[in-house]
């Protein structure tokens, strides 16, 4: 299943409304049973952190692990982010 | 009063309510607008995007790794100058400093210039056991992508990085310097006309 993250925001800033995005995501966005993979799709998003996306996408990928897909888009600040925190792992 | 001026005062002052987020949601409201502001002055989007989300990092961290441990004053300085032909900000906290941080997870440490190369070249944080610090590599990154920016000053405890015109992250120790020391951390990105 597909996950718009741009229906969290546009403007993804700080850890905390990361990490409040993920509990929300976790108990209304995913259904509980039968996922197969999960992509987050950050396309729509034009405001991206490391911080708010560390925490949002750690959260899925403690649950999810190699089931999970990020589908990045163009927007800048989204590709630069990702690169800093591939980078990192 | 000026923002460094304010970080390096003996006594905490509270800054002019233009330039004073006392809390996260206050600097995040604020931080939010950048984008369009920028814009507003002839910036392409993503880029404008892109430096919001730099900004964003930089406000962040005054409040992730200091609440509880403020000096005196609680929250941030934030002052952005969007001009047409030139874009300043100004970010600033009278928290512990990152030596300070640092030091709860590496106890060994206790030079202000080290601290400060770990902090922009190293995965470390004074947060463990989460897992985090990448913010300071974002920056740099990110103002690699940037053009036209003409310098970027970041300063915690005696500890000064800067650098003009070309952000090089190889040669760091050739643009660290001591300093006399201030109450918190600085940091300061001058952006001509984009």
């Amino acid at each position: 299943m597909r996950i718009d993250v741009s229906k969290f925001g546009t403007v993804l800033l700080s850890r905390p409304a990361g990490r409040e995005a993920f509990l929300s995501a976790r108990a209304y966005s995913v259904p509980k049973e039968n996922i197969e993979t999960i992509e987050l799709d950050f396309s729509r998003v034009k405001v991206l952190t490391p911080s708010w996306a560390d925490e949002f996408v750690s959260g899925f990928l403690e649950t999810f692990g190699s089931r999970l897909e990020i589908i990045e888009g163009d927007n800048l600040s989204v590709k630069t982010t990702f690169e800093t925190l591939n980078a990192i792992k | 009063m000026i923002a460094f001026e304010w970080v390096n005062s003996a006594i905490g002052i509270i800054p002019v309510k233009d330039f004073y987020c006392p809390s996260r949601d206050i600097a995040e409201a604020r931080t939010e607008k950048l984008p369009a502001l920028l814009v507003s002055v002839g910036w392409p989007e993503d880029l404008a995007e892109l430096f919001s989300a730099t900004v964003s990092e930089l406000v962040g961290n005054c409040f992730d790794h200091n609440v509880g441990q403020w000096k005196d004053v609680q929250g941030c300085w934030f002052e952005a100058q969007i001009e047409p032909s030139f874009v300043r900000v100004f970010i600033a906290d009278r928290g512990q400093g990152i030596l300070t941080s640092l030091q709860r997870v590496l106890s060994d440490l206790n030079d202000p210039i080290e601290a400060l190369k770990k902090a922009f070249t190293e995965i470390i944080t004074g947060r463990a056991p989460e897992k985090r610090g990448n913010g300071l590599k974002f920056v740099i990154r990110s103002l690699q992508k940037i053009p036209n920016v003409k310098s970027f000053v970041f300063i915690s405890d005696s500890a000064k990085l800067s650098f003009n015109d070309s952000i090089d992250i190889l040669y760091i120790d050739s643009h660290l310097e001591k300093i006399e020391p201030i109450k918190g951390t600085y940091s300061e990105i001058l952006i001509k006309k984009i």
